[in-house]
């Protein structure tokens, strides 16, 4: 593997187990697998969502980071850890009666990395969340993340998620994606 | 249908029961705007989030759009985000560094101090009468209090610290700190579908919620938090403030064992070395009683939309839109003096807990809007809401403590008196009026 340049798309068939590995991703969210989920997230996961504040395009301040600006999440293993636990304790009054979520995962790429055991992968997401009698929210994102292969097995390492509202319109952003 | 609203009707004079109409109505949403939003000094920004000449930022005050400027000579100023030509938006970005901002339509162009600077062919196509300087942008005025900015409209108003009043000398006990504080931003904003008020009164003075509608969270964070889990009554000691101009607040003073729950691993552990080392100069500076509340967790509004939670240390902003519906702008409060790393923990916590996926404020929006739909319903919206917890308990000036306490902490004290607050404007002609209405009930 060691030969393959940086940058480089994989080819057809790891193309394809990496798409299975989002595509189950988001079959066991939706059905609220976070357990089996959180299996897949390495020990060092970086999940981030950062704002995206309207800047001009002059505007010459360094792109944002979790340090130098605001972010909705900024999640280590340990939060994302509370949050399932948050879900577990039975007490999530605003989870009961559950909301409906359904993700649709696409425009999938993957490519080399200078790290053998890694993946770049890039994503684009459509979340869709009806609540109550007719709440209805829709969620679109792009995200860039980081696969790394431990023993044959694929694991997130590292998820950004470009998300595509500044002004979030709907009530919280409460939901992995 | 509800013209002619007789706002007397709608908030009993000790604030304790309220039309549901006040959360509802676009008449009296539009009163506000005008008697309230128009008229109340309303934060704009803090020193940190434009530190440098020719930084700006853009921001609403009610629903007015406004643009927050430090002018080359240092000095903040803000003044309508609306072209005084055709009336377009003229600066689209949150925020930015810039000379001038120039209007998209016609090219107008205004100054970092809101006076027109340039006009594009104006000697060819305006008459030699046109008043260009008529064309200056409405200014606000604008007061600091310890870095934080705020803006009226009303040139009536008191001064921003006479408005402030006892509430700044709360305050103190996190602004005037060696160094002082600020804001890390920018705002995170997430639109809610319920009333602003909702919002305000909860920070106010709610503690009564704080162990059943977050006791998912509270499970998760563990620690002395678990004694509120349930409907726990809250810890011994803890009170409730209300201020003259409807600021108020509820503390529980000697919880620092729960800051080091509420942050994670090593930045509890700087948080509870910086508590450490803080409060005896905190002591020797502020007193006893804010040493005491410096420790302390504690959430209060300042009237009419801006509230804060000390020890998550979360800074926010009910931006309204419309009477049902609201935009949540958060920042993050820190100390100045504060290692980086532990500002950047601390900004952490508060985007975990009370962001936009906050798992604590995740809780609140759902019940806010709640409170505010159910009274679409015809029958429904004649039903009064009660605010009558702890009625009758205040007291005026305790012996260590300024303006209008209440215990227990579990109360709606802080709530009445911003209601109170909010019902005296809503009738009031004048600032007079309101100064002297208020300064009656708050008279020592
Ligand atoms: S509306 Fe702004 S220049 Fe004409
Ligand atoms: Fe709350």
């Amino acid at each position: 593997m060691s030969t393959n340049k940086p940058g480089a798309i994989v080819p057809l068939e790891l193309h394809y187990e990496i798409q299975s590995f989002l595509f189950r991703e988001a079959r066991m969210l939706d059905s609220e697998q976070f357990r089996p989920w959180q299996a897949t997230l390495t020990d060092d996961i970086h999940y981030w969502l950062p704002i995206r504040e309207n800047r001009f395009r002059k505007d010459k301040r360094p792109e944002p980071t979790p340090e130098n600006s605001s972010s909705v999440y900024n999640d280590d293993y340990t939060d994302i850890e509370h949050r399932i636990q948050r879900f577990e304790t039975g007490l999530a009054w605003i989870e009961d009666p559950p909301s409906r979520i359904r993700r649709i995962v696409s425009n999938v790429e993957a490519e080399y990395t200078d790290n053998e055991n890694e993946l770049n992968v890039f994503s684009n997401i459509i979340l869709y969340r009806n609540r109550r009698q007719d709440e209805e929210a829709w969620f679109v994102a792009a995200r860039r993340d980081r696969l790394r292969n431990v023993d044959g097995a694929w694991y997130l390492a590292r998820r950004h998620i470009v998300f595509d509202q500044h002004v979030v319109l709907d009530e919280n952003l409460s939901v992995f994606m | 249908m509800t013209k002619n609203l007789n706002i007397n009707d709608l908030v009993r004079a000790d604030g304790g029961v309220q039309d549901r109409r006040i959360y509802w109505d676009e008449d009296v949403y539009q009163m506000e705007l005008e008697r309230v939003f128009a008229r109340s000094w309303l934060f704009l920004a803090q020193d940190s989030l434009i530190p440098e000449k020719g930084d700006f930022l853009t921001t609403f005050m009610g629903q007015d759009r406004v643009i927050v400027t430090r002018g080359e000579d240092g000095q903040v100023k803000a003044f309508l985000n609306a072209c005084s030509h055709r009336g377009n938006i003229i600066c689209r970005a949150d925020s930015g560094n810039a000379k001038n901002f120039v209007c998209n339509y016609h090219g107008w162009a205004y100054g970092s101090d809101g006076r027109v600077s340039d006009i594009p062919l104006q000697d060819e196509i305006y008459p030699k009468s046109f008043d260009r300087s008529a064309m200056d942008l409405r200014q606000v005025r604008v007061e600091s209090y310890r870095g934080f900015i705020f803006g009226t409209f009303d040139d009536s108003a008191p001064s921003l610290s006479d408005y402030l009043g006892e509430m700044g000398w709360y305050f103190d006990t996190f602004m005037d700190v060696p160094g002082g504080s600020e804001l890390l931003g920018p705002p995170t904003k997430v639109r809610v579908k319920a009333n602003w008020k909702f919002f305000a009164e909860n920070f106010v003075g709610d503690f009564y919620h704080a162990g059943w509608t977050h006791a998912a969270a509270i499970k998760v964070i563990g620690g002395p938090l678990m004694g509120i889990l349930g409907n726990q009554a809250t810890p011994q000691g803890a009170m409730q403030f209300g201020t003259k101009y409807g600021h108020g607040f509820n503390a529980a003073p000697g919880t620092d064992e729960v800051f080091p729950h509420i942050h994670q691993g090593h930045i509890a552990e700087m948080w509870e070395d910086w508590v450490r080392q803080r409060t005896p100069v905190l002591k020797e500076r502020l007193g006893d009683e804010r040493a005491t509340l410096y420790n302390a967790i504690w959430d209060g509004s300042m009237f009419p939309n801006t509230s804060f939670l000390r020890g998550i240390d979360t800074w926010k902003v009910w931006q309204p839109r419309g009477p049902r519906e609201v935009e949540v702008w958060t920042w993050t409060l820190v100390e100045r003096d504060m290692p980086e790393e532990l500002k950047q923990g601390i900004r952490h916590t508060n985007e975990k807990t009370f962001g936009v996926a906050g798992i604590l404020e995740g809780d609140d929006g759902e019940n806010m809007e709640g409170n505010t739909q159910t009274a679409e319903g015809f029958i429904t919206r004649d039903q009064p809401l009660n605010a009558e917890m702890g009625i009758g308990w205040e007291q005026l000036d305790s012996d260590v403590f300024p303006s209008m306490m209440s215990e227990p902490g579990d109360n709606e004290a802080a709530q009445r008196n911003f209601l109170r607050m909010w019902r005296t404007m809503m009738t009031s002609d004048s600032w007079d009026e309101i100064m002297a209405s208020r300064s009656k009930e708050h008279k020592k």
